[in-house]
């Protein structure tokens, strides 16, 4: 079996969770099995006239997390593009980083191998080991829980 | 009903990860985050920071107890992780 019919495969297994969380939760997911990419659009909880449009590469699923950015409506990725980041209860800090990535160990772009800020996750080969208090999020409904349990605490979008 | 029904909350879980809910009970005294890393534990999570969002989309305290966060019998609550970020 290839690496992408593997993604393919682990995407498929979880399609039915996801299309139930969306549905629960007044997300429009698309999923796209053929190109390995899931499309995540929802209201801004504070900007009544503002979607916020998450995108999920998966070339490499589960051997690697998705990458995850944010676009704008053109598809284009864009800070203004971004939620900007709130604490959730108890001061735990945002996964939208001022800098305009999602900080989890389950986004294969926060990882400073792909560019991002984090060295110390070590390898995303390793991002089902990284241990709480950081964000755990091991299948792709569960990414989605928390970026609405994150977005719900963002005051806007960055400019 | 017994005595020690009414000492314990049935309450229906979801999760992420599973399209259909589970029927689990927990004592009222039950803090939020050891009622929710139970309830992710049936649904087979690995070690997290687990609580509960009611259907209102309330992130439970996990320090205070379900009594406390006005958990009711019958509730329909749902599992998130509320572990950090950056």
């Amino acid at each position: 079996m290839s690496i992408a019919d593997e993604a393919r495969c682990h995407l498929e297994s979880e399609s039915p969770a996801i299309e139930a969380w969306a549905a629960r939760h007044g997300w429009a997911v698309t999923i796209d099995l053929e190109n390995l990419i899931v499309i995540a659009v929802v209201q801004h909880p504070a900007l009544p006239n503002i979607n916020v449009r998450f995108r999920a590469e998966l070339p490499n699923y589960r051997m690697h997390p998705p990458l995850w950015k944010c676009i704008d409506e053109n598809g284009e990725t864009a800070s203004s593009a971004f939620p900007a980041p709130g604490e959730i209860a108890n001061g735990t800090s945002s996964i939208f980083h001022s800098s305009g990535f999602i900080c989890a160990p389950w986004n294969a772009v926060a990882y400073a191998e792909n560019g991002g800020l984090h060295t110390d996750w070590g390898s995303m080969n390793n991002w089902l080991s990284v241990l709480p208090p950081i964000s755990q999020a091991h299948t792709v409904p569960d990414m989605l829980a928390v970026l609405d349990l994150h977005l719900k605490a963002s005051p806007g979008m960055l400019p | 009903m017994t005595a020690n029904d009414h000492s314990l909350l049935h309450l229906v879980i979801s999760s992420p990860r599973e399209p259909e809910p589970k029927n689990l009970e927990f004592p009222h005294s039950e803090l939020v985050g050891e009622a929710a890393r139970k309830a992710a534990e049936a649904f087979g999570y690995t070690p997290g920071t687990p609580s509960f969002q009611t259907a209102d989309r309330v992130t439970l305290d996990r320090s205070i107890s379900l009594a406390a966060a006005h958990v009711h019998n019958e509730d329909h609550l749902e599992l998130v992780d509320v572990g950090a970020g950056v």
